[in-house]
């Protein structure tokens, strides 16, 4: 309405301020004198005081100047030195034919480096320039040589941080997106992990891959995000959280409709069912969709742990998921509308706990719960030793000192304590920021009507979940709508020699996993004797 | 979506605009643990005297044990308030007039109906318990024996803190064990108050007087109040007998016995009786303890008369013999069978008599029994009208097949010197 | 047609279960022992046999027009003013049918939970959940009740199973000791509430695979009868002669519900399931409504309507009735005749009008198979 509106104002604002294309200059090719050139790469890397620019001689066998240019940090000190090297070797005697270009013969006898390629267009060449390669100029020549040497520093590949598990790979992504294409493909050796690269962000030119099984992904999904991607028209993508945003169905929603992790064996197991995950450069976290939301209450540690710890931690967290959004809101209605659900004695413990208290329960759950979220974030903000003693001083010295004092009760404090670790024992932070926000709302909603309230709150976020997808998924699949063949690994985690097919709904190609019946049994006798 | 937005907020905007109906927080309710029902000493008869024991949170919290022993015997486990109205709507209105509290009686498990109440009927209650939403059908019935439900208030619970607790536990834990009682709640009560052919009963709560020990601390301060040396405990004992929606009479332990046994809810509990010794021919007391028992009521009409036939076929132990020296020979134990029997149907014969003869009230649902296995006759007769005339008649066959089982965990008991 | 989603004939199965169940969990046992006393029971089986006819009846009409909507071809089998006619009685059916759903369904939070809160309250929440849901659309409702549809059982299984210690069968004998007739009016109930089914005409044009929702349907059928006759039994078994005098007996038995000592008053937590079936249950009707009457409109897009309906709802559950004694009184004076009329008699008529003008040969030439 109000907002139709004022969009409706603001479309020709929009309309005359488009800035053209920055993609639009017209194409610029190498001149053939190095002079020209120069003052191009100089114009252009005008201040840029991490550009340098290294001119010698190449005789072969006559001197002909050469003009290397690269940025210091970020193209390899090593390539760059062997390539000088062996360019400005003056004993070397070879035989070059008259008619080869030069750059052709330096690219096939003179220059010892994996990948190397000729260019001619001169803003392609300042895009390698950018991202770490070295690129030679020669005098006279209408093609310069681009040397691969993208080798700045990189964080070594550690343990993620976010998702630690007690037993699975300690290999996290890093930032580097060539480490993390490294370290999918080291799980999955075959052909058909297909790793299509993009680069979305006409400053950042950020390097996104889009990556799949074929033959097991649904060609539909990988052109929707192909699609999806394509139309992301924008200057700067910093983190896959930019991308998030941009390629999400509901983007109103306060559920992700994205998952979003640090591991590759996680990022490997999504794509053997079928999915598609995107890389981003420059982060370590990857983006997997479609994303179903009862993935969030799983950790890839369910897969390698026996099957029934794992079923059971999975019932946990769905238990956790509900005290984390439902307990404060469950607290208020019981003690303000539906006295009698408890006990005699305990309504009286909980009477003569709150005879002190000024406020009502609301206001002290509201209050207990801010308290709760500004611990939680001064804790992640500081680090990590002061983080611990943060939070520490904080439970121990305000809660205690808030209880003695009569400002909360203890009731409303284990009710606050409680939630917090139902929270924190999700596995995806990701869910848990949908429930924490939500849990304002029911508490307001358990406040005024009660309990009927909660359920009020709790059917209006049932509605927006069954109308949520991920990429088409039905966001609630395989509980609504219903699909029984997937639940072995939803509610449940079957073993694995009882998995024999993939889930149904992400739409897969190859449904068998694996052979039927490979139930583990005992050898037979007449095995048994030698 | 900004316009479902929109309407979200707009939607919660009303709600918590519109205000909170029906909140109340804990600490400002006046939680009612029992509800107490009498009849006015003096004043109109059709008036109500509705009492409440209200828990304070406080005392709760400290601790019953405590409380019990250290001196002033007479405490109470909470506040007791009262009030008088026309209905007891009325009288719960004018009772929260005296209560700074809000008033919350969906605690108060126990309704306890003075006895003046019971015996001049509890018809215009009823209504009241039915239909109000505090009330559950759960709630434990009794009947104050020989005194008004505001005197059971002040009774001291001991074992817990909570005066309806205690009551519960002792009408539904222990009481069992005695066999000398009968749990009835409030959908039991309405049913026997509606169903034709059986009457109801109700549980009877006796206040116990316990001289309180003279411990040193507390001489003086007992000394210097008389009254209060003694302590005030529950017991219960005997079941009150209703004849339609009045209490005509009540049952002692015998005869409830007698009526639990008819009715099978008899599950555990001791009987003692004579045996002859089988060697010395002197009659020698032998107490038998219940394992199980279970009865069938069937109805049969012979010579156009309905006769009733209980059976009653129980198990138990032998708990002990007053004499040493007694063989455990099967012939021996054929004589405790046979004494047991005799002492159940003995049992049950008291309470035949006193509900066929003196209050001519089927407790047992002899009735209804009737009703089910032959509702021809039933109809032919008119029997919902002239069952309670009839009833007094009626003949009522008692079978016992009783066996004692296990003799502890010695055979022999030893032999004196 | 104005809705592009499809539902499996499963999903049409749970909102069916939900149509029926969302409020006879509240009402039925009493307005069942109401006449029939303690052979209620017996009416939950007797009411399935209308209730299998009505499910074969629809299935014969779909049949002969299978990508159809009711407003389209009923114009087809009795001309377009008739058409429009009878499909404005069926409007009118579930406008009345969704403000008396509504109506017992707030009286039921009014006087179980908080009988200080004004019922306008619960009728507009209720309405705008319901509005909501039909926004988002078939898909999503039938989603919702799937997700609900195995809380909603879990509370009747354990309703069942935490007082199977307090049943007393005696109470269930003598049988038929009134005779059949209260039994066979008693049935009556039942009957009008599996009537429900006939919103089955609305929505199974909107199943992806339409041959299936015979088998599915008949499926529900039967988990509505394992669902109600343990109930019915159930509240009979414990409370006997009080069954017909309460409001809300199943509710009663919720509260009777007591185990070991601590599981007790429950009743809230059963409360908050319940009112989430009945959600379903107005969110059917709603969605139906605004369909039938965007497509009786000739709207673009039935979305548009859905908030009007919702007002007219609302103020019609407000004034049908000034008092509960009025609103019960609602049940056999203009339910039953309603209701039988729309609900049975009304397919049977189409079915029938089919096969006199001779619209079945034509339709099975073409589309036989489907």
């Amino acid at each position: 309405m109000v907002f139709n509106k004022l969009k409706e104002k603001f479309k020709g604002l929009w309309a005359d301020k488009k800035t053209p294309p920055p993609n639009q200059e017209e194409k610029k090719l190498l001149s053939r004198s190095l002079g020209k050139n120069e003052k191009y790469f100089r114009d252009t890397f005008n201040r840029c005081s991490d550009v340098i620019f290294r001119k010698f001689e190449v005789s072969v066998p006559d001197p002909v100047p050469v003009l290397m240019v690269y940025l210091d940090g970020l193209s390899s000190f090593i390539v760059g030195e062997s390539v000088v090297r062996s360019l400005m070797n003056r004993y070397l005697k070879e035989k070059r034919r008259g008619d080869e270009p030069l750059a052709e013969h330096a690219r096939d006898h003179l220059i010892s480096v994996p990948e190397i390629k000729p260019e001619k267009d001169l803003g392609k060449l300042v895009d390698f320039v950018l991202s770490g390669d070295i690129i030679l100029i020669m005098d006279g020549e209408p093609e310069g040589l681009v040397i691969s040497s993208r080798g700045w520093e990189a964080r070594s590949v550690s343990e993620p941080e976010a998702e630690p598990l007690v037993r699975g790979p300690r290999d996290g992504f890093t930032e580097n997106i060539r480490t993390n294409t490294s370290l999918i493909r080291r799980r999955l050796k075959t052909s058909r992990l297909k790793l299509e690269s993009l680069e979305i962000g006409s400053i950042t030119k950020t390097a996104v891959i889009i990556t799949y099984i074929d033959g097991i992904v649904n060609e539909k999904l990988v052109a929707e995000v192909r699609e999806r991607l394509a139309r992301i028209k924008t200057d700067s993508i910093l983190e896959s959280g930019y991308l998030e945003q941009f390629i999400e169905d509901n983007p109103w929603s306060l559920f992700s409709q994205v998952d979003v992790t640090e591991r590759p064996d996680k990022v490997c197991g999504n794509l053997l069912e079928g999915r598609v995950a995107v890389l981003v450069d420059n982060t370590p976290f990857a983006l997997i969709v479609p994303v179903l939301f009862l993935q969030f209450l799983q950790t890839p540690e369910d897969y390698y742990m026996r099957p029934f710890q794992a079923s059971f931690l999975r019932a946990l967290r769905l238990v956790t998921l509900n005290i984390a959004l439902l307990l404060p809101s469950f607290y208020i209605a019981i003690t303000t509308f539906h006295q009698e659900m408890l006990p005699t004695s305990l309504l009286l413990s909980i009477a003569q706990a709150r005879s002190g208290v000024p406020f009502p329960a609301l206001v002290e759950a509201l209050l207990m719960e801010m308290a709760f979220e500004i611990v939680r974030e001064a804790g992640i903000r500081l680090p990590s030793p002061m983080g611990q003693a943060v939070s520490i001083v904080a439970s121990l010295v305000v809660g205690q000192a808030a209880v003695s004092a009569g400002l909360v009760s203890p009731a409303m404090l284990i009710v606050v304590a409680l939630t917090a670790m139902a929270s924190f024992s999700l596995p995806s932070s990701h869910a848990t920021e949908a429930i924490r926000l939500l849990r304002f709302p029911i508490m307001f909603l358990a406040a005024t009507l009660g309990l009927f309230g909660v359920m009020a709150g709790l059917l209006v976020i049932l509605i927006h979940l069954c109308s949520l997808r991920s990429f088409g998924v039905p966001y609630l699949s395989p509980i609504a709508p219903l699909t029984l063949r997937d639940w072995k690994d939803v509610p449940v985690r079957a073993p694995w020699w009882a998995m024999f097919t993939r889930p149904r709904l992400i739409g897969y190609k190859e449904p068998q996993r694996q052979e039927f019946f490979q139930m583990p049994r005992p050898p037979k006798r007449r095995e048994r004797k030698p | 979506m900004k316009r479902k937005f929109i309407y979200i907020c707009l939607f919660s905007w009303l709600i918590l605009a519109g205000g909170c109906w029906n909140r109340i927080e804990v600490e400002n309710l006046a939680i009612a643990s029992a509800l107490g029902i009498d009849k006015p000493a003096q004043g109109d008869s059709n008036q109500v005297l509705v009492s409440i024991l209200v828990e304070k949170p406080g005392e709760a919290e400290e601790g019953g044990g405590g409380r019990g022993t250290s001196g002033a015997s007479s405490q109470m486990s909470g506040w007791v308030n009262f009030g008088e109205g026309n209905s007891v709507e009325d009288a719960i209105r004018n009772l929260s007039t005296t209560t700074s509290k809000r008033l919350f009686l969906d605690h108060s498990r126990v309704i306890i109906l003075g006895e003046e109440k019971a015996r001049g009927g509890v018809g215009d209650i009823i209504d009241f318990l039915v239909r109000s939403r505090f009330i559950r059908l759960r709630n434990l019935l009794l009947v104050a024996s020989e005194s008004t439900a505001l005197d059971t208030f002040s009774i001291t619970p001991e074992l817990t803190n909570i005066f309806s607790e205690e009551i519960n536990d002792l009408i539904t834990l222990s009481a069992p064990r005695g066999a000398n009682t009968h749990a009835v709640n409030l959908k039991d009560f309405l049913i026997d108050l509606s169903i034709y052919g059986k009457e109801a009963v109700l549980p009877l709560l006796e206040i116990r007087k316990v001289p309180v020990e003279q411990s040193p601390e507390n001489a003086s301060a007992a000394s210097e109040n008389l009254q209060q040396k003694y302590k005030k405990n529950a017991r219960l004992k005997g079941l009150a007998v209703f004849k339609g929606d009045k209490m005509v009479g009540k049952l002692d332990d015998m005869e409830t016995k007698g009526f639990l046994w008819i009715i099978g809810e008899s599950h555990s509990g001791t009987l003692t009786f004579d045996i002859l010794h089988p060697e010395t021919k002197k009659p020698v007391q032998a107490t038998v303890e219940m394992t199980r028992a279970t009865a069938e009521i069937d109805t049969e009409i012979s010579d156009g008369k309905p006769v009733i036939r209980v059976k009653i076929d129980t198990e138990g132990n032998l708990g002990e013999f007053s004499e040493p020296n007694i063989p455990i020979l099967p012939g021996v134990m054929e004589l405790v069978d046979q004494g047991y029997a005799r002492n159940i149907r003995e049992q049950v014969k008291l309470a035949l008599n006193k509900c066929q003869k003196e209050f001519q009230s089927d407790i047992f649902g002899f009735g209804a029994r009737l009703r089910r296995q032959h509702l021809e006759y039933w109809k032919q007769n008119n029997l919902q009208e002239n069952w309670t005339n009839i009833f007094p008649e009626i003949e009522v066959q008692v079978e016992v097949k009783a066996n004692v089982r296990r003799s502890g965990v010695v055979l022999d008991s030893i032999e004196l010197r | 047609m104005l809705e592009s989603g499809k539902i499996t004939p499963g999903q049409a199965g749970f909102l069916m279960i939900f149509t029926v169940l969302g409020t006879s969990n509240l009402v039925m046992p009493v307005l069942t022992s109401r006449y029939a006393q303690m052979d209620a029971w017996m009416t939950v089986i007797l009411a399935s046999l209308p209730h299998v006819l009505l499910i074969f009846v629809m299935n014969g009409i779909r049949k002969n027009f299978p990508q159809e909507s009711i407003v389209s071809y009923l114009k087809k089998i009795t001309g377009k003013y008739l058409g429009i006619l009878i499909i404005l009685g069926y409007l009118w059916y579930m406008i009345f049918t969704l403000t008396m759903i509504n109506r017992t369904v707030s009286e039921f939070l009014l006087t179980s939970f908080m009988p200080e809160t004004p019922i306008e309250v619960f009728i507009i929440v209720m309405l705008l959940l319901g509005a909501w849901v039909t926004k988002a659309g078939l898909e999503v409702l039938a989603r919702v009740a799937t997700f609900i549809m195995p809380l909603f059982l879990i509370s009747f299984a354990l309703i069942f199973l935490l007082l199977v210690g307090e049943f007393n069968f005696s109470y269930l004998t003598p049988v038929f000791e009134y005779g059949s007739k209260p039994v066979i009016r008693g049935a009556i109930y039942p009957t009008l509430w599996r009537g429900e089914y006939v919103l089955m005409l609305f929505l199974w044009p909107y199943l992806n695979t339409p041959e299936q929702g015979l088998r599915s349907l008949l499926q529900s059928a039967v988990i509505i009868v394992l669902v109600m006759l343990p109930i019915t039994t159930a509240s009979i078994a414990v409370f006997g002669p009080l069954t017909p005098h309460m409001y809300f007996p199943t509710f009663a038995l919720v509260e009777y519900i007591e185990l070991v000592g601590f599981i007790t008053r429950i009743d809230a937590v059963f409360m908050a399931v319940w009112i989430a079936g009945a959600f379903v249950k107005i969110g059917i009707f709603y969605y139906c409504i605004c369909l039938t009457l965007g497509e009786v409109l000739g709207l673009k897009d039935y979305r548009y309507i859905v908030y009007p309906v919702g007002i007219i709802c609302g103020a019609l559950t407000i004034f049908i009735a000034p008092n509960v004694a009025v609103f019960e009184n609602l049940f056999p004076t203009v339910l039953i005749p309603m209701n039988l009329l729309f609900q049975y008699l009304m397919p049977l008529l189409i079915l029938g009008l089919i096969y006199l003008r001779g619209l079945h040969k034509e339709k099975r030439g073409e589309g036989d198979g489907v």
